[in-house]
C-alpha cells in the first residue's frame, strides 16, 4: 500500500507535434466538365513541379499518404490516373459510386514568412451524375454537408454553356451543404487554353498571369535551385498576389452582361463574399486528338467535329504532347490560404 | 421448352439518353415503359455498375459480368454488363449493360434458373442504343440439369487452379466445396459469400449451384459474376465474385470468404433437414437423388400455387413418384421444404406412407396431416396388399395424434380398407386378452 501521492510525470519540454489541420474538399461539376483530370492534373504539378520550385533541404514540400487513413482510393483518384496522363492518355471516366475518401498529406507547404505547415486535404471524385438531384446528391455525394472547400468547374467553351445551369447546380449543392462552419468556394473555369485563341481579353489573361510556378526556397536551396527555362517561376508572395488579381478579373468577366452568371456569385458568396474565389486553369494545357480505331485516323480537328464522323465507341481521346498545366494548383493554393497554412 | 416475355433495360454513358433532362453521362438509354418511375428502375440503374481495375483495364482483360437480383417490386432481374470502349467524350470507362425483369411468378414457372436466360440473351453488341421504350422480349429457354458430367470438369479446373487443399484431393475437394457452398446457399446467411479466383469458374460454380437446387430455393441465390468495387451494392446479392484478393472488398467482415485459389473457405454446418440432405448428396454425388427430390419439391410447390389460384394443378413430367429417394435426410428434407404439400405425394401409395412415417423422427405432423386429407383406402391406395395397407393404418395409428385418430376411425368406419384391418386388431387383440389371462 502506498502512503504517498506519486508524483505526475513531467510533461515534456519539447514542442509537441503541432495537430495538423484538416479539410474535406468538394469537387463539383457537370460529367465530362474535367473532374477527374483535374485533380489528376493538379497531383501531377504537385509532384512535377511544385515538389523542385518549393524546395527545402529540412522541410520539402511534398505529397503523401495520410498515416492510419484508409488510403486505397488515392492510388486510383491520383496516382492511377496521373500516370495515365504520363502515358498521355486520359483518365478513365469516373463510374457512378458513392464518393470514397481519397485523403492526401500535403507536407511542408510553405507561407510568405518562410514557415512550413502540413495539412491533410480529403478529396472525393464522384461522378458528375452524382450532383444532377438532390437525391443523388444524399445518395452519392452525402460528403458534400461535412466539406469545407468546394471546388466547382465550369466549362466555358462548351457550346451552349448556361449560367442558368450553374445557378442551379450551385443552388443544389449549397442546400446540401448545410449551414455551420464557414465555406470556402473556388469557382474554377476549366479548358482555359482552348479560350486564349480565341480573343484578345484572354490572349491577355494569359500574358498577365502566365503559368509560373512560385518558389519557396530555402537558402541553400536558392543556390542549387535552377528554374525552368521555360516557364521560370515567381516568388510565392508574387504568385499569391497574382491569384488574387485574377480572381479580381474572372469574377468581372463572369458578371459582366450577365445577370445570372452575377446570381451565381451571389448565391455563393451571400454570407461571406470574401470565400468566393476565381481561378483559370488549364489541366492538360493541349486540347486532346481523337484516334479512331475503326478508320485508324487521328483527328486534329475540333472534337465535336470528330465525334460525329466517327463512332464515339471505336475512338478514344488521347494527348498530343505531355500535360502542360496551367496554373491548375491555384484552386489548391486558395485551400491552403483558407485553411491558413499558405 | 418454356418461353418468357421479360421486361428490358439498357443503361450506358450516353450524351442523350431516356430521359434528356438527365444530360451527358451514365444513365438509362431505353426501357420498358412498365418501369419507368417505379423503385425497381432505381435498383437496375445502381446494379448496372461496371468497373475494371487500372491493371486489367490496361492488360486489356474485360470480364463479363452477369448479376441476378431482386428488386423492391419482389421481381427479380438479370443483367449483363460489359466494357463500351469510349463514351461520347472520348474517355474510356464506358460500360453497356442490359437487363431482364421478370415477376417472381414467372421465374418459378421457367425453373428460375438465371443462367438459362442469360445464355438466351441476344449478343449484347447488337442492342440498339436508340433512347426508346423498349418492347419486351421474348425467349425461348433450356433450363439445365445436374449431373456428375457437370462436375467432373469443375473438379480439375479448381484441382488445376489451387496449389494447397484442392490440388490435393481433386473432386472430392469440389465435392466438399460445393456441399459448404449448399448448405450457405440454402440456410442463408447475413454475409454475402465472396468468392475469389477466376470469375469464370466461379460463374460455373454458380452454375453447378443452381443445377443443385429447387426452383423457391434458387430465388434465393442472387449473385454478380463481377463484384469490383461494389460493395455498396452487396444487399443486393448472397454470392459475388472477385479475380482476386486485390479486387476483394476492404471490409471483408461482411462477407463469407471462399478462396479458390488458396484453397481456403469456411466450414459450415447445415441448419435445415434440406441443408443437411443436399450436402451430403453433393459430397457421396448421389445427383440423381438430388434431381428426383428437386423435381418432387417443385412439383409439389407448383400445384400448390396452382391451386391457390384456382388453375388445375399439373405435375411436371419428370417428376417420377418411384424414384423418389425415401432415407431418412431425403424424407425430412421434404417434409421440411414441402411440409404438408407431401400428402399429395403419398396419399395412394401404403408403402411410401410406411416408409415416410418410419423415417422421420418426428412423424405425428405429416401422420395427422394424411389424415386430414384422405380416407383410409384412398391413403392406401386400390395396389396395396392388405398386409401394406395394414402396415400404414398400424403406423398411422401408433404415430398420429390419439384424438384425431379416434375422430378419423369413427369418420370412416365403413370404409372397407380400415375395417379390415380394425377386424385383424380386434382379432389379435382378443389373442392377447386371451393369452394374458391364462
Amino acid at each position: 500500500m502506498r502512503w504517498f501521492k506519486r508524483k505526475s510525470k513531467p510533461e515534456s519540454i519539447s514542442d509537441p507535434e503541432p495537430q495538423i489541420k484538416r479539410r474535406i474538399v468538394a469537387t463539383i461539376g457537370d460529367t465530362g466538365v474535367g473532374k477527374t483530370t483535374f485533380l489528376a492534373s493538379m497531383f501531377w504539378d504537385s509532384v512535377r513541379k511544385l515538389g523542385k520550385t518549393l524546395k527545402d533541404e529540412r522541410r520539402p514540400y511534398f505529397i503523401s499518404s495520410v498515416p492510419g487513413d484508409k488510403n486505397e482510393k488515392i492510388f486510383e483518384v491520383f496516382h492511377e490516373n496521373a500516370k495515365r496522363l504520363g502515358k498521355k492518355l486520359l483518365p478513365v471516366t469516373t463510374a457512378v459510386l458513392p464518393g470514397v475518401p481519397a485523403p492526401l498529406r500535403f507536407n511542408n507547404v510553405p507561407n510568405c514568412h518562410n514557415l512550413r505547415t502540413s495539412i491533410d486535404l480529403v478529396f472525393y471524385d464522384v461522378s458528375g451524375d452524382s450532383f444532377k438531384t438532390h437525391e443523388a446528391i444524399g445518395r452519392l455525394a452525402p460528403f458534400i454537408a461535412r466539406a469545407n472547400d468546394f471546388i466547382f468547374l465550369f466549362d466555358p467553351t462548351k457550346e451552349g454553356f448556361d449560367p442558368f445551369d450553374a445557378l442551379e447546380l450551385v443552388d443544389r449543392i449549397k442546400n446540401s451543404a448545410g449551414s455551420g462552419q464557414m465555406k470556402n468556394f473556388v469557382v474554377v473555369l476549366t479548358k482555359i487554353d482552348e479560350l486564349f485563341a480565341r480573343d484578345e481579353w484572354w490572349k491577355s489573361i494569359e500574358r498577365e498571369f502566365p503559368e509560373q510556378p512560385p518558389e519557396a526556397l530555402s537558402p541553400v536551396g536558392y543556390f542549387s535551385h535552377q528554374s525552368d527555362p521555360d516557364q521560370g517561376a515567381v516568388d510565392l508572395w508574387d504568385y499569391l498576389q497574382q491569384m488574387d488579381a485574377l480572381s479580381k478579373k474572372l469574377r468581372e468577366w463572369w458578371e459582366a452582361d450577365n445577370q445570372e452568371a452575377a446570381m451565381v456569385v451571389s448565391a455563393l458568396g451571400a454570407d461571406a463574399p470574401e470565400h468566393v474565389h476565381f481561378c483559370a486553369v488549364s489541366a492538360l494545357g493541349q486540347q486532346p486528338v481523337w484516334d479512331c480505331r475503326k478508320c485508324q485516323t487521328t483527328n486534329l480537328d475540333t472534337l465535336e467535329r470528330c465525334a460525329q464522323c466517327h463512332d464515339a465507341r471505336n475512338a478514344e481521346l488521347r494527348l498530343a504532347d505531355y500535360p502542360k498545366p496551367y496554373r491548375v494548383r491555384d484552386p489548391l493554393f486558395w485551400i491552403f490560404r483558407e485553411a491558413g497554412v499558405m | 421448352m418454356p418461353t418468357i416475355n421479360a421486361l428490358q433495360h439498357l443503361f450506358s454513358t450516353v450524351a442523350r439518353g431516356y430521359f434528356p433532362q438527365h444530360g451527358r453521362g451514365f444513365q438509362t438509354v431505353a426501357v420498358a415503359k412498365e418501369l419507368v418511375g417505379t423503385e425497381d428502375l432505381r435498383t437496375l440503374e445502381e446494379a448496372s455498375l461496371y468497373l475494371v481495375s487500372h491493371e486489367r483495364r490496361a492488360a486489356g482483360d474485360f470480364p463479363i459480368k452477369e448479376t441476378f437480383f431482386r428488386l423492391p417490386s419482389g421481381g427479380f432481374a438479370i443483367g449483363r454488363s460489359v466494357d463500351w470502349g469510349t463514351d461520347s467524350l472520348g474517355r474510356a470507362g464506358n460500360y453497356l449493360t442490359h437487363h431482364l425483369v421478370l415477376s417472381r411468378d414467372d421465374w418459378l414457372m421457367i425453373g428460375a434458373d438465371p443462367f438459362a436466360v442469360l445464355d438466351a440473351l441476344p449478343a449484347i453488341a447488337s442492342l440498339d442504343l436508340t433512347p426508346r421504350d423498349l418492347p419486351p422480349l421474348t425467349l425461348e429457354l433450356d433450363p439445365v440439369h445436374i449431373d456428375s458430367q457437370m462436375i467432373v470438369p469443375l473438379a480439375r479446373e479448381l484441382g488445376a487452379a489451387s496449389s494447397s487443399r484442392t490440388a490435393n484431393n481433386g473432386r472430392q475437394a469440389i465435392n466438399q466445396l460445393l456441399s459448404t457452398l449448399v448448405i450457405a446457399a440454402v440456410d442463408g446467411s447475413a454475409k454475402t459469400m465472396l468468392l475469389i479466383g477466376d470469375e469464370a469458374r466461379s460463374r460455373k460454380i454458380l452454375r453447378a449451384l443452381f443445377a443443385l437446387l429447387p426452383a423457391e430455393e434458387r430465388l434465393r441465390l442472387t449473385f454478380s459474376t463481377h463484384f469490383y468495387e461494389s460493395h455498396h451494392l452487396r444487399p443486393l446479392f448472397a454470392f459475388a465474385a472477385v479475380k482476386s484478393r486485390a479486387e476483394a472488398p476492404s471490409k471483408q467482415d461482411e462477407y463469407a470468404v471462399f478462396d479458390f485459389d488458396y484453397g481456403e473457405w469456411p466450414q459450415l454446418a447445415p441448419a435445415s433437414a434440406y441443408a443437411s440432405w443436399l450436402a451430403e448428396c453433393v459430397q457421396a454425388e448421389r445427383w440423381e437423388e438430388v434431381a428426383a427430390l428437386n423435381a418432387a419439391l417443385n412439383g409439389l410447390r407448383s400445384s400448390a400455387r396452382a391451386a391457390e389460384d384456382d388453375l388445375s394443378a399439373t405435375e411436371p413430367s419428370d417428376w417420377r413418384k418411384d424414384s423418389l429417394p425415401v432415407n431418412a435426410r431425403a424424407c425430412a428434407a421434404l417434409w421440411e421444404r414441402a411440409s404438408k404439400n407431401v400428402t399429395r405425394l403419398l396419399i395412394g401409395d401404403a408403402q411410401m406412407v410406411t416408409a415416410f412415417l418410419r423415417q422421420l423422427s418426428a412423424p405425428r405432423p405429416l401422420a395427422d396431416a394424411l389424415l386430414a386429407d384422405a380416407s383410409p383406402s384412398q391413403l392406401c391406395g386400390a395396389r396395396a396388399t392388405p398386409e401394406m395397407a395394414d402396415d400404414c393404418l398400424s403406423l398411422l395409428r401408433t404415430t398420429a395424434t390419439r384424438k384425431l385418430w379416434r375422430a378419423w376411425v369413427s369418420q370412416w368406419k365403413e370404409d372397407e380398407a380400415l375395417a379390415r384391418f380394425l377386424q385383424n386388431t380386434q382379432v389379435w387383440r382378443q389373442f392377447w386378452q386371451n393369452l394374458s389371462r391364462r
